[in-house]
């Protein structure tokens, strides 16, 4: 059950060149779960016309007044949204969508390579605001520092752990992508214990499923239709 | 200028035996002609923002977080239990010959869908007075095969939810509450319909509030709301609303079984579907119904109080309504048994009733073992129907609408006691 609504850009944060967060104002505010996604539109929509072009976003933000998405600028209209977002914008909203919902209790291991991490972001807020004290470990492959969005916020997080890989430039994390036997040495024993949530590239889904399997660890969910259940 | 045009449409005043007295009714004023108006005047007329505004508030009303508007009561009845055979819910799903627990004694189509998709009703005997199901032995009607309890809250009443959902609980069953004539009714102080896996309403004219034709499937879980709309929707797979293309943002990259690779998101299908969306025309209509909503439950209860008040002085005669304990009916009706030492029949008095221009009905299909249309389905009756046949025999009901003025009321007991006068002296 989706709203319809317009909104306002309040605000950019420009993260990298080709990674910016949007916060934006709905002018209708709906609840939604962590995990959901939205349709974002740079055009105003009429109800008598056929919604107009739009790109499917997560929500990287969770029971705050605004919401936040996370644009990685990589075709024709991220780069469109990139020449023509200011704050003040008026923007179109479709949401929420999705059942990659993340507010079921337990350990969670978080697996995510780039923008991938927008999901996991609705979580942290979620998590914050019920001052969760869950144990939740994200690993997060990304190409430079400033891609790890969450950095400067994961200290308030109470017992959410940060394992960061950063493949194209050094800095105090590892430069590479992160491997299974990362998650498993970091996890320990009980690592079978943990749900695992997934997001990124197709590639990187599919590899990731199979290394957790062979490490026989069962409970990973992703967002995908087929597989939006544990696999 | 449509609301002008209503105004000039004037009702006319009751006449004591001669203005039929409804049992149910739609309550317009000009709102709803106004609303369907301005829907039309979109010319958008499938779901739009009527529908989207409606599925919200109606959601809200009963603290959940779906509703997917129907094209009608027994639509949502259909859709509610098939979403529930989708493979995509693995080994909980249902399957052909489990067992669906429910009543006779009442509408065919709260059962018919149990029966559509290949599963076996069992029925159970109600109570008289509350008219829904008799919940003390219910437990030992559950067997291996039972895996969905469905039932109505008949007539408004609801139906033992405490008991209801320590069963459902303990055997993990799955639970469909029928709520089409129960929108507004509370258990416990908590909304009917936001206790079980899925809820239904219906908007015909007879209910609490209508759109001329429609229903809603209710869910405070996301993945049953998604199954309900791929069955509504055709079957589809995708989700897109009317007017919108690739909200999964996958469109053309995904692998469906053994379609090519990309084919379009819009033309896959993962279920066997229907096609039982409404239009923003009725949903435009049902957006004014709602804000009149409050209003229509404390007249509905006030008028079922004004009957209930006036004729406990024939409860040896008659057996009055009683709420299920707990509970605080947004009731439908106002349903009457004829006890057995009474000296006339249900026909003698449904028959004086209709003639002084006070309509009756039956308690739908009473006893559905014994309707034709059930006669070569397969079904299991746990122990004996005895309340059930007491109830096609010697039930029917009166209406409590928010169209019926204490005027009316004050008509309705007068021939009452003017009949049971003739009949006792």
């Amino acid at each position: 059950m989706t709203v319809t609504t317009g909104g306002t850009i309040e605000s950019i944060e420009k993260f990298h060149e080709d990674l910016w967060m949007l916060n934006i104002t709905p002018d209708k505010m709906r609840r939604y779960q962590p995990g959901q996604f939205l349709q974002f539109s740079l055009d105003e929509f009429s109800y008598s016309q056929p919604w107009p072009e739009s790109r499917t976003f997560s929500i990287a933000s969770w029971g705050r007044e605004y919401m936040r998405i996370l644009i990685k600028k990589t075709g024709r209209y991220t780069s469109r949204i990139f020449e023509e977002a200011i704050p003040g914008k008026r923007v179109s909203l479709k949401y929420p969508y999705g059942e990659f919902l993340l507010s079921e209790n337990g350990q969670k291991a978080i697996l995510c390579t780039g923008a991938g991490i927008s999901p996991f972001l609705s979580l942290l807020d979620y998590l914050s605001k019920a001052e969760s004290r869950e144990e939740v470990f994200i690993f997060h492959t990304v190409p430079y520092k400033s891609y790890l969005v969450e950095l400067g916020d994961i200290s308030q997080y109470g017992n959410v752990h940060l394992v960061p890989f950063v493949t194209r430039e050094n800095c105090e994390f590892p430069r590479r992508r992160m491997l299974i036997d990362d998650v498993i040495s970091t996890l320990g024993d009980n690592a079978n214990q943990f749900i695992f949530y997934l997001c990124g590239s197709d590639g990187f889904l599919l590899s990731m499923q199979r290394e957790l399997r062979n490490n026989e660890i069962e409970r990973i969910k992703s967002e995908s239709w087929t597989v939006f259940k544990e696999v | 200028m449509t609301s002008e045009f209503i105004g000039s449409s004037n009702v006319g005043a009751f006449v004591p035996g001669k203005t039929i007295i409804p049992f149910a009714g739609r309550v317009f004023d000009d709102s709803e002609i106004v609303n369907l108006v301005d829907a039309a005047l979109d010319t958008w007329l499938t779901a739009g923002r009527y529908a989207e505004e409606f599925e919200y508030e109606f959601a809200e009303f009963f603290g959940l977080s779906s509703c997917s508007l129907v094209n009608s009561g027994s639509s949502a009845n259909l859709l509610a239990i098939t979403a529930l055979t989708s493979p995509k819910l693995g080994d909980r799903c249902l399957k052909p010959r489990d067992e669906v627990i429910t009543v006779a004694a009442g509408f065919p189509t709260t059962v018919n869908p149990i029966v559509q998709n290949n599963l076996i009703p069992v029925f159970v005997d109600v109570e008289l007075g509350t008219y829904n199901i008799s919940a003390e032995n219910l437990e030992e009607a559950i067997t291996t095969r039972t895996k969905t309890i469905m039932l109505a809250h008949t007539l408004g009443n609801p139906f033992d939810l405490g008991k209801i959902m320590q069963l459902v609980k303990k055997y993990d069953l799955f639970l469909i509450e029928d709520c089409c004539d129960a929108v507004g009714s509370t258990y416990d102080n908590k909304m009917v319909g936001s206790f079980g896996d899925l809820a239904t309403t219906s908007f015909y004219p007879a209910h609490h509030i209508t759109m001329g034709e429609g229903g809603a499937v209710l869910t405070d879980n996301p993945e049953y709301e998604r199954l309900v709309r791929s069955f509504r929707d055709w079957g589809r797979d995708c989700y897109c609303e009317p007017g919108a293309f690739n909200t999964c943002g996958r469109r053309f990259e995904q692998q469906h079984g053994d379609l090519p690779y990309g084919y379009d998101h819009k033309y896959v299908y993962s279920h066997i579907g229907y096609n039982l969306k409404l239009t923003d025309l009725q949903a435009a209509v049902g957006v004014a119904q709602f804000k009149k909503l409050p209003a229509f439950i404390e007249k509905r209860k006030h008028n079922f109080q004004r009957l209930k008040e006036g004729l406990k002085k024939y409860s040896e005669l008659l057996i009055l309504p009683e709420a299920t304990p707990s509970s605080d009916p947004s009731w439908f009706a106002f349903p009457i048994t004829v006890k057995e030492e009474a000296p006339f029949t249900r026909n003698d008095i449904v028959g004086y009733l209709e003639s002084n221009k006070i309509m009756t009905r039956m308690l739908f299909g009473g006893n559905l073992t014994r309707q034709p249309a059930y006669k070569d389905v397969k079904y299991r009756i746990f122990g004996e129907l005895t309340n059930t046949d007491i109830v096609l025999n010697r039930n029917f009901f009166i209406g409590v609408y928010p169209g019926i003025t204490d005027e009316m009321i004050d008509y309705i007991l007068d021939v009452f006691d003017n009949f049971i006068r003739e009949r006792t002296q």
